[in-house]
């Protein structure tokens, strides 16, 4: 997890406090830059646009300011936190992209989304096709490489539910990927 | 699904993951600077969404009233900071910066400071042109409103 790891070890080096009060517009600032990479990186890994991830990093970030002032009752570090706030955005977002291709499917217009044998999108379209649940703990877990407990902490479930929800969310992103390419085109 | 034909994709879930989890973001960091004025207007209750602060700096021309030199400015980078409340800030061709407040109408305040960087006075900026969704760091002109609005620049 080099990119998380990093951030969560330079914020106590940045003479932050462990909860430090985040309404404080220094301290804010320096989380802002603190974590920001992640933060991008976290939702372009799901999103798979960049553009499109630094808007929903932009968003996060201003839930995040507007809530900063309940931070310490949170009781996650602010990586977490941010990561908690930005997967929920995200969920949101995705949400929305699966009624998309849906909506794409059943019209079966061909060239509606372009056709590619890019693995990277081929496996991008079968995780956007799965619950924004299963695509959240597939997102922390595997591609951001949390641990179990960090993961339990970013979506506020048990370590218990991680590994089971995990374990579902593998099974159908197989299913997915063995269901037929609609992007395919003679 | 009539009309195209569909293949199996033949990946597995493990081969998947590793393709997405190689997808690593490596962009730059947009400065960040949040003012004392920002903290006291926090609870301002017209802030514009992001997106839509996006869709204002992706405006092609910015027309300004009052007593500025017509000029040619331009946003050098979306600071999210301001965003949080409804800012951007408009470099102009001398490297002055100028903070705009951006309205829910929106129209947007343009800040003028002194060399010591002392509010001298301010003006009201009117968006004009067609817009797109830009990309945080669009070129724009601003000129006041007794002039004619500056071209619109190629983008």
């Amino acid at each position: 997890m080099p990119e998380a790891q990093a951030t969560l070890q330079s914020l106590p080096a940045m003479g932050l406090p462990s909860t430090p009060c985040l309404a404080d517009a220094r301290i804010f600032e320096a989380l802002y830059r603190e974590t920001y990479p992640a933060v991008v990186g976290l939702i372009y890994r799901r999103t798979g646009n960049e553009d499109l991830a630094r808007d929903l990093a932009c968003d996060t970030f201003l839930i995040a300011w507007r809530k900063a002032p309940h931070f310490r009752s949170v009781g996650v570090p602010p990586l977490h936190w941010l990561f908690r706030i930005a997967t929920h955005r995200v969920n949101r977002w995705a949400r929305d992209e699966r009624r998309r291709l849906r909506r794409e499917a059943h019209a079966a217009r061909p060239n509606t989304v372009p056709a590619t044998n890019d693995d990277a999108d081929l496996a991008l379209t079968a995780l956007l096709r799965l619950s924004p649940r299963h695509q959240s703990v597939i997102s922390l877990r595997c591609l951001h490489q949390l641990s179990v407990e960090q993961t339990a902490e970013v979506l506020d479930i048990s370590p218990g539910t991680v590994k089971s929800r995990l374990a579902r969310a593998r099974s159908a992103l197989a299913r997915e990927l063995s269901r037929p390419d609609p992007r395919s085109n003679p | 699904m009539s009309g195209h034909q569909e293949t199996p994709s033949s990946m597995d879930v493990d081969h998947a993951l590793d393709v997405l989890a190689q997808r690593r973001w490596s962009g730059p960091l947009r400065d960040v600077r949040i003012e004392e004025h920002m903290m006291n207007d926090a609870k301002r209750p017209h802030t514009p969404r992001i997106r839509r602060s996006r869709w204002l700096v992706g405006a092609l021309v910015l027309t300004a009233g009052g007593a500025v030199a017509a000029t040619t400015g331009a946003i050098e980078w979306l600071n999210p900071a301001h965003l949080f409340r409804g800012q951007a800030v408009v470099v102009d061709e001398l490297g002055a910066e100028h903070v705009i407040d951006i309205q829910a109408d929106g129209s947007a305040i343009m800040k003028i400071a002194d060399d010591q960087g002392q509010p001298v006075s301010e003006v009201r900026l009117q968006l004009a042109g067609d817009a797109d969704i830009g990309t945080g760091a669009a070129p724009i002109r601003f000129a006041p409103l007794n002039k004619a609005p500056a071209e619109t620049p190629d983008r």
